[in-house]
């Protein structure tokens, strides 16, 4: 007689395992791995509805998470087994045009159990510029195209058009073929894995447990927080530059902690750019949470630790980009200052945090592979071009 | 043997399902530029089970309709083995069966015995479609991802229900989605009734009736036009046409046709055309050989029908990589119009030496301004094409004066009202008129010049302007004069005054701020001095020319104080020209 296993603990397992494996796998596959930001490669387990169970690498929780809970609103009662979904729409719980996400949904006994979710940046999808990054962009249109939740298959059966579609708008569409491809194989591995054990378990109980993984963080993330001293504390982080405008751009957080939940407000932020800084609440929610993993180093990684995080973004700044905007440097210079700015903050409360401190490090440009032009100004990240280029939109 | 009389009747029905189409298109879509200036065109294609052909269309844009043919092709190559009844495909892209990528081919197989047969097709220039710049025209791009969105042929209904995510994905790269979706819906609704009417056709008079009947009036076609060519003297004609720039910096861009003609069999090749350029006026085979064909037709007798058994008798030739038969990823989002337009001027001068008394004018020769922003009394982003500068095109042929505004080929749009445009747009018209003294002279006049002032209110808009015709104008024929130079001046009026010579991009224009533009009319037909006394007395009162223009182009000499020809100074004048 088998012993029977405790079926939080084995999903738990089964979970660590199969994103262990599944990320270094796809890694492996990817044919444009030395054309894209592998930081960015990403892969992801959720509940039938959406939230997180397990990510890897952990800072890409944020992302990920709000890629599945829209994904989730759009096509959770309109889902079958053998689909899957594709998208990079910013405006749809995306990061930046390159980041794509494929979306498997999990189906045991007839009853979606689940997602299995993969995100690489794809090497190029059209635009101004090749790669994507376009510092001029005035809108997010110039940055390539927007691919909302659609389905790249049904019931297993690929929709060729739909894929042509994608590839024909990239300047590198047999990378980018062989990209999606290796992302569909791994959502295969990701999804065969947890489905034998939802299957053993039974989908109620596999549904049981994942609740009970993301409700345990909830509580050992709120104990920690609770453990902060009670005040309010600022952070700002360094300025931010942007192609299109003279002044530069800054992020401002007031950290308030009362009691169990914690407070991140980010009035007083600049608002919004003319270029490709703004952001995404999504991704500005995202880096606003990692400071915090430096609180939670051995808690699982999942929804849970977003329970008692409550961001306030208001509208008026670059923080919450609002379509049409440009916003493909979002995840790099705009994002780090947000965390940088959070860390900032919490340092002030949490004096011992080390890693707080190395968070609130100067900003670093992001490997490229592709040369980026900007405006040449001295603080222009870019690398400056051979004779600077003329701003496009100048005097406007 | 089908019946001739049945097969007029059934090609007859297939005309009439196209204007039908047309109209559906006309009452139900959304922007302006479908249900106002009619810049779509509908038809019906045949499938043989090898070729397409097409074989009805309504009035209205040859160069849409022409290349759509092109469009079913793509289709039946990417769903030969997948084609289903409820099936509605479309496409935009220019290497993929379309022509630029705002011509969206929206295309539904109708079937009889299990298999495609026709298909009714609806192409129409959409007004946003993604990109770094609102309505397409980008002047700066460089490779055709730097235009806007690529569709490959994509089902956007399977088997009668609507994939709303492909849907969804296409409108989110629109500026105005809403506005895109309620234009589509209207080309859903033409095909899904060309269907129904097609189905009636098909069980009145049963599929092989149909097909023969098709078959005939595409013999018939084909025979008349190679009866008219017959008429023509053989011969190896050469044209050419020069295209201003291509807004990166390359100029006198050339396209060169020869037409020979032997026989009833007529060829055109356009070998010695420049080469592609960088800049975004390469036109793709399916667009040069619409502009053939459009050119052909201009010259047919009206009553032969308009199909491809006039094309299938007409050979065309167009090297890959140069500027009329481009490889991708080459830009061509313009090449609708200029180099298009060049290929149909070019086969016209190289006809002109044929057929002298059939030619003139067949493009546009355009001054293009898209305009894109927020309406703040609707609180909706709107984007859209300034027709009133490009309003004038038509030359004057023999026993016509250029008349109205655009030419005949492109007499399906109709002109957008300034009253509706300033509902429609944040727009205030200060002028919208002809231009004395511009409208190029000959035995048959150009029509005139157009200028138009448009103002800004309310709302900072954005304008993007391409120019052409400016060194290289609307050119005469047998003997008549060239059209004016186009003009294009941002922020007229002001000390910001700019005039554009080539073009501009995402130029803000705040409210307040005027744009002065002056498209040139087309060319004239035949010599001045030749022109009936009489007709330029009227163009004088009509104050189309000045008295001083009617002595100078005309040889005809008005006396200004009881406005009446004089005669015996006009003969004199004449005649001193004439030595």
């Amino acid at each position: 007689m088998a012993y029977p296993l405790d079926p939080y603990k084995e999903t738990s397992a089964t979970i660590g395992a199969t994103l262990g494996r599944a990320r270094p796998a796809l890694l492996r596959r990817l044919s444009s791995l030395a054309l894209i930001d592998r930081r960015h490669v990403t892969v992801a387990l959720a509940t039938a509805d959406g939230r997180v169970v397990g990510v890897d690498p952990a800072a890409r929780l944020g992302i990920v998470r709000a890629v599945a809970r829209a994904v989730c609103n759009t096509f959770c009662d309109n889902v079958a087994e053998g689909d899957i979904i594709l998208t990079n729409d910013p405006f749809s719980g995306g990061t930046h045009i390159q980041d794509m996400t494929l979306l498997r949904p999990l189906f045991v006994a007839e009853q979606l159990a689940g997602w299995a979710l993969v995100q690489t940046p794809l090497p190029d999808l059209g635009g101004m510029a090749l790669g994507g990054y376009y510092p001029f962009a005035l809108e997010i249109w110039a940055e390539g195209i927007r691919v909302t939740p659609a389905r790249l298959y049904r019931q297993g059966v690929l929709q060729r058009d739909a894929l042509t579609m994608l590839t024909l708008n990239s300047r590198l569409p047999h990378l980018v073929e062989r990209d999606v491809q290796s992302m569909v194989e791994i959502l295969e591995l990701a999804n065969t894995t947890v489905a034998d054990l939802a299957t053993r378990q039974t989908p109620a109980v596999y549904a049981q447990a994942l609740d009970q993984i993301i409700a345990d963080t909830a509580v050992q993330a709120q104990a920690t927080l609770s453990e902060l001293p009670r005040g309010e504390w600022q952070g700002k982080s360094a300025s931010i530059h942007c192609c299109l405008e003279e002044a530069n751009l800054q992020v401002t957080v007031r950290l308030t902690v009362s009691g169990e939940a914690v407070k991140l407000d980010f009035s007083g932020s600049s608002p919004a750019a003319k270029g490709f800084v703004n952001t995404t609440t999504a991704t500005a929610q995202a880096a606003a949470a990692i400071p915090f993993f430096s609180l939670w180093p051995a808690l699982p990684v999942n929804d849970g630790m977003f329970q008692h995080l409550h961001i306030a973004i208001p509208d008026n700044t670059f923080l919450h980009a609002k379509l049409p905007m440009s916003v493909g440097w979002s995840p790099y210079q705009p994002s780090q200052a947000v965390v940088q700015a959070v860390a900032a903050a919490l340092s002030q409360a949490h004096r011992t945090l080390p890693s707080a401190k190395q968070l609130a490090a100067p900003v670093t440009s992001p490997p490229l592979p592709f040369t980026v032009t900007g405006c040449g100004r001295p603080d222009c990240p870019f690398p400056i071009p051979q004779s600077p280029t003329p701003n496009p939109h100048e005097g406007e | 043997m089908i019946d001739r009389i049945t097969a007029l009747v059934i090609k007859d029905s297939l005309e009439a399902i196209s204007e039908e189409m047309s109209k559906t298109v006309e009452r139900t879509a959304v922007h302006p530029l479908f249900n106002e200036v009619h810049d779509y065109s509908t038809g019906v294609f045949f499938y043989d089970g090898s070729d397409v052909r097409l074989v009805a269309r309504a009035t209205a844009i040859p160069v849409h309709i022409f290349a759509s043919i092109l469009s079913v092709e793509a289709l039946m190559e990417s769903f030969q083995d997948d084609l289903h009844e409820g099936d509605i495909v479309m496409l935009n892209d220019p290497y993929y069966g379309g022509t630029h990528h705002a011509d969206w081919t929206v295309m539904k197989p109708v079937f009889f015995d299990g298999k495609p047969v026709l298909f009714p097709s609806v192409r129409a220039h959409m007004a946003d479609f993604g990109g770094p710049v609102a309505g397409g025209y980008n002047p700066e791009a460089k490779d055709i991802w730097q235009e806007a969105l690529r569709i490959p042929p994509i089902k956007l209904f399977e088997k009668g229900v609507l994939r709303q995510d492909v849907l969804d994905w296409i409108l989110a790269n629109s500026r105005i989605p809403n506005v895109l979706r309620g234009d589509l819906a209207a080309m859903f609704g033409a095909c899904n009734l060309a269907e129904q009417r097609i189905h009636a056709l098909f069980t009145k008079y049963g599929g092989d009736v149909v097909n023969e009947s098709i078959e005939y009036t595409l013999d018939y076609a084909e025979k008349r036009f190679r009866a008219e060519v017959a008429k023509w003297p053989d011969g190896e004609y050469q044209g050419s046409a020069t295209l201003d720039h291509d807004s990166l910096g390359n100029y006198d861009v050339e396209v060169k046709t020869t037409v020979t003609i032997k026989g009833s069999d007529l060829s055109v090749d356009l070998s010695g055309s420049s080469p592609e350029t960088p800049g975004f006026v390469n036109s793709p085979f399916g667009n040069t050989a619409s502009w053939v064909y459009t050119a052909l037709c201009s010259v047919l007798p009206e009553d032969i029908p308009i199909n491809s058994g006039v094309f299938r008798a007409v050979t065309i030739t167009a090297p890959e990589g140069t500027v009329v038969n481009p490889l991708p990823p080459a830009p061509c989002m313009f090449s609708t119009v200029v180099i298009g337009g060049d290929v149909g001027t070019a086969t016209m001068q190289a006809l002109e030496q044929a057929i002298p008394d059939k030619v003139g004018s067949v493009s546009l020769n355009y001054c293009l301004c898209t305009t894109y922003g927020h309406d703040s009394r609707y609180g909706e982003m709107f984007v859209t094409i300034e027709y009133g500068n490009t309003l004038v095109a038509a030359g004057g042929t023999q026993g016509q004066d250029g008349w109205g505004g655009w030419p005949a080929p492109m007499c399906g749009l109709i002109y957008s009202t300034v009253e509706m445009s300033e509902i429609q747009f944040p727009f205030f018209y200060h002028q919208y008129e002809y231009v004395g003294d511009t409208a190029a002279p000959g035995q048959w006049r150009g029509v005139p010049g157009f200028a138009m002032k448009r103002e800004s209110v309310r709302d900072t808009s954005i304008i993007n302007v391409a120019l052409t015709g400016v060194r290289h104008s609307s050119p005469g024929f047998a003997g008549g004069k060239n059209g004016a130079s186009s003009r294009y001046v941002l922020n007229w009026g002001t000390e910001h005054e700019e005039e554009v010579l080539e073009s501009a991009a995402n130029r803000p224009s705040p409210p307040g701020s005027i744009i002065s533009t002056f498209k040139g009319g087309g060319g004239g037909w035949g010599n001045p001095f030749a022109r009936d006394p009489q007709k330029v007395l009227d163009d004088v009162l009509d104050e189309f020319i000045t008295i001083d223009s009617a002595e100078r182009d005309y040889g005809v000499v008005i006396q200004s104080d009881s406005m009446t020809i004089d005669a015996e100074e006009t003969l004199r004048r004449r005649a001193l020209v004439a030595k």
